[in-house]
């Protein structure tokens, strides 16, 4: 935004000194800095919501924010999240989060065909998840 | 840390609230393990949705995880209130058991406001719980704050009274009486509001409590009782309550306060009691009661302020047919009544076959004026009892050594040895006196022992001491005791005076013959006066 501004002097003065000439920068010359501030604002905000995204220190009521919170605790990867939220959405949980609590859920045996595939990656995070007496 | 273990403690820290119904959805679950965490976590969860989910589990938790549940009282506080108010049937049930378990004294504003607002189950179940509670608490208070839980129980029952004076002020819309006996335990002999009550009959309350005080047989409410009669300037509905009551709970509360005249307070309000009924001489009552008991209950008769016929109706029950200890104090009870019926009952006393109540009998014989008492006295002396003995003798209190010698001189002959056998009689320390008496390194005293000696006729006795004397420094007194020597008959005696003879004071020599001459008129022997012939100049 700086840089902006050191550009946009110069050429803002020019014809300054010449007699009866008037100032030669008007309104619309400023949409420069308009595009800069929406720009900044956006940057910001990105931040801000990135920021609050992860920050779990926040008081709130998201399941899905409690299942993020869960997975990092647990150091999953995301193909992992990706596999715990859609085994979430099969079991048909209200909260996602729940999956962490219910270790027959990761039995692939009620699940549809297309899980029977990814039953040994199941059976691997139930064991990350869960006590080995309860895998 | 286990990764389940990691889940749980995720949750229950965890800022955000999804956390809660995440929990409560997981308690569906099969596992123990993870039910308990779940438990757990809900519980350490600052939340009353959860806390109210925990508690519909309640009656089918295991004693660990209730233990799991108890631990966390201390946030569960809103959703207790909730099941206990508003809650179903399960609920409140649920809530009445972990109060119960837990005494959590801080839902006692709730249990009362239970016990008020609705009446049936609940309201009688909160009742005995808010009773449970307290008596809990009071027991927890009696036992010096053992153990100690971490809250200090008086600031507990500061809180819980705070709640039932509010219930005590609301009386007339609730009418539960039981609320107020959990006040008057709770509250105290020294309790300002409690004092108010019972000093106002037109108080809403008064008539309540008195009746509670008067059937109650809750420890808490008679040990309240005994301590207003016995330790504080008591109510005039306090002292009718005393005055009343005979059951046996009550008995063993009252006559076990130890009665002692210097408790000011306890003997005040006995003197202002004019009828005792658990003091009655009522023999199917006195059979309830143990010895100590019955002589108990004749000590506060006697120190109440009920009739003497009534005191000495009780006395003649318990001399004729009490136990030793209950006669006793029957004996000891007549002592500040006089009259004909109380002679007759000491001198009935008298015969007593115990000891202790003879003695008790003759402390008052001679305060009694009872003819022929001295002549008695003097016979009850020699008794072979010990305490009889004593009692007697502390009752010829006059007939002390150190008196006879105070008043020998002003004597005539004749009270000398009266009052000097009397003496001689009564005073034990008499011949040890004696003794420190005819040592005096006063000649006037010396002298006046031997005329004690002999006017208390204990020559024989203190032979000894008299021949001692025979070497006394001062001849006068070797007269004396050689003049004294003539009523004692035995050999040293004897042999003291011949030596006697000998002395450097012919007014010794003198008595000394005449003292042997005196002992052959009394012993019919010849040798003496023979050698006395001999030692003549």
């Amino acid at each position: 935004m700086n840089d902006l501004t050191r550009l946009a002097w110069p050429l803002a003065e020019i014809g300054d000194n010449f007699p009866d000439s008037g100032p030669r920068l008007s309104w619309s010359d400023l949409w420069a800095y308009g595009i800069a501030l929406l720009v900044a604002a956006i940057v910001a905000a990105a931040v801000m919501i990135v920021r609050r995204r992860n920050d779990m220190t926040i008081h709130c009521e998201n399941p899905w924010k409690l299942f993020r919170e869960l997975c990092l605790i647990h150091d999953l990867d995301h193909p992992s999240r990706r596999l715990l939220a859609s085994l979430a959405a099969v079991r048909r949980y209200e909260q996602p989060a729940q999956i962490f609590l219910t270790p027959a859920a990761f039995d692939a045996n009620d699940l549809p065909e297309d899980w029977q595939a990814r039953a040994g990656h199941l059976r691997r995070l139930k064991d990350i998840l869960f006590d080995k007496q309860l895998s | 840390m286990l990764p389940l273990q990691r889940t749980i403690d995720a949750l229950a820290k965890s800022h955000n609230e999804a956390a809660t119904p995440t929990l409560i959805a997981a308690l569906k679950t099969d596992s123990v393990e993870v039910f308990d965490g779940v438990v757990r976590a809900l519980c350490a969860r600052r939340s009353k949705m959860g806390h109210l989910a925990v508690l519909r589990y309640w009656d089918v938790l295991t004693p660990s995880q209730k233990l799991i549940v108890e631990k966390g009282r201390c946030r569960m506080g809103v959703a207790l209130r909730e099941a206990l108010l508003d809650g179903d049937d399960r609920l409140f049930a649920a809530a009445y058991e972990f109060v119960e378990a837990s005494g959590d004294y801080d839902l006692t504003p709730t249990l009362v406001m239970v016990a008020e607002r609705s009446c049936g189950e609940r309201a009688d179940a909160a009742v005995a719980l808010t009773l449970n509670l307290v008596e809990q608490l009071c027991r927890w208070l009696a036992a010096d704050r053992e153990p100690v839980l971490g809250r200090d129980p008086e600031t507990i029952r500061y809180c819980v009274l705070e709640s039932l004076e509010r219930s005590v002020e609301r009386y007339r819309q609730h009418r539960r009486a039981e609320l107020l006996e959990a006040f008057v335990v709770l509250a105290g002999p020294d309790s300002k509001t409690l004092r108010n009550i019972l000093e106002s009959p037109y108080h809403p309350c008064h008539q309540s409590i008195v009746q509670s005080l008067t059937v109650s047989v809750s420890p808490n409410v008679l040990g309240l009782l005994t301590t207003l009669f016995a330790y504080r300037d008591a109510p005039q509905a306090v002292r009718n309550v005393v005055g009343k009551r005979t059951d046996q709970p009550f008995l063993d509360a009252l006559l076990a306060t130890p009665l002692d005249s210097k408790n000011v307070a306890f003997m005040k309000n006995l003197a202002r009691t004019k009828s005792l009924a658990c003091c009655e001489a009522n023999p199917a009552l006195l059979a309830q009661l143990t010895d100590q008991q019955q002589a108990a209950a004749m000590r506060l008769l006697a120190a109440s302020g009920a009739s003497d016929d009534r005191k000495l109706s009780l006395a003649d029950l318990l001399i004729k047919h009490g136990p030793v200890e209950a006669r006793v104090a029957a004996c000891e009870a007549l002592r500040p009544i006089a009259g004909q019926r109380g002679n007759q009952l000491v001198l009935q006393a008298l015969d007593d076959a115990a000891g202790e109540v003879q003695a008790a009998a003759v402390r008052q014989l001679r305060e009694r004026r009872i003819p022929g008492a001295m002549n008695k006295l003097l016979e009850l002396v020699e008794s072979p009892n010990e305490a009889v003995s004593a009692a007697a003798r502390d009752a010829l209190w006059e007939f002390r050594f150190d008196n006879y010698a105070a008043r020998f001189d002003l004597l005539d002959d004749d009270a000398r040895r009266s009052m000097g056998a009397r003496v001689a009689l009564v005073d034990r320390s008499t011949l040890a006196r004696l003794r420190a008496e005819l040592s005096n390194p006063a000649r006037r005293l010396r002298l006046r022992a031997i005329e004690m000696v002999a006017a208390m006729k204990l020559l024989p006795q203190m032979a000894d001491a008299l021949i001692e004397r025979l070497q006394d420094e001062d001849h006068v007194v070797r007269v004396a005791a050689a003049d004294a020597l003539q009523h004692c008959t035995a050999d040293d005696v004897r042999n003291a005076l011949l030596a006697a003879i000998d002395d450097r004071s012919v007014a010794v020599q003198t008595a000394a013959r005449n003292s042997l001459r005196a002992l052959d008129g009394e012993t019919q022997l010849g040798d003496a006066t023979a050698l006395v012939e001999e030692a003549a100049p």
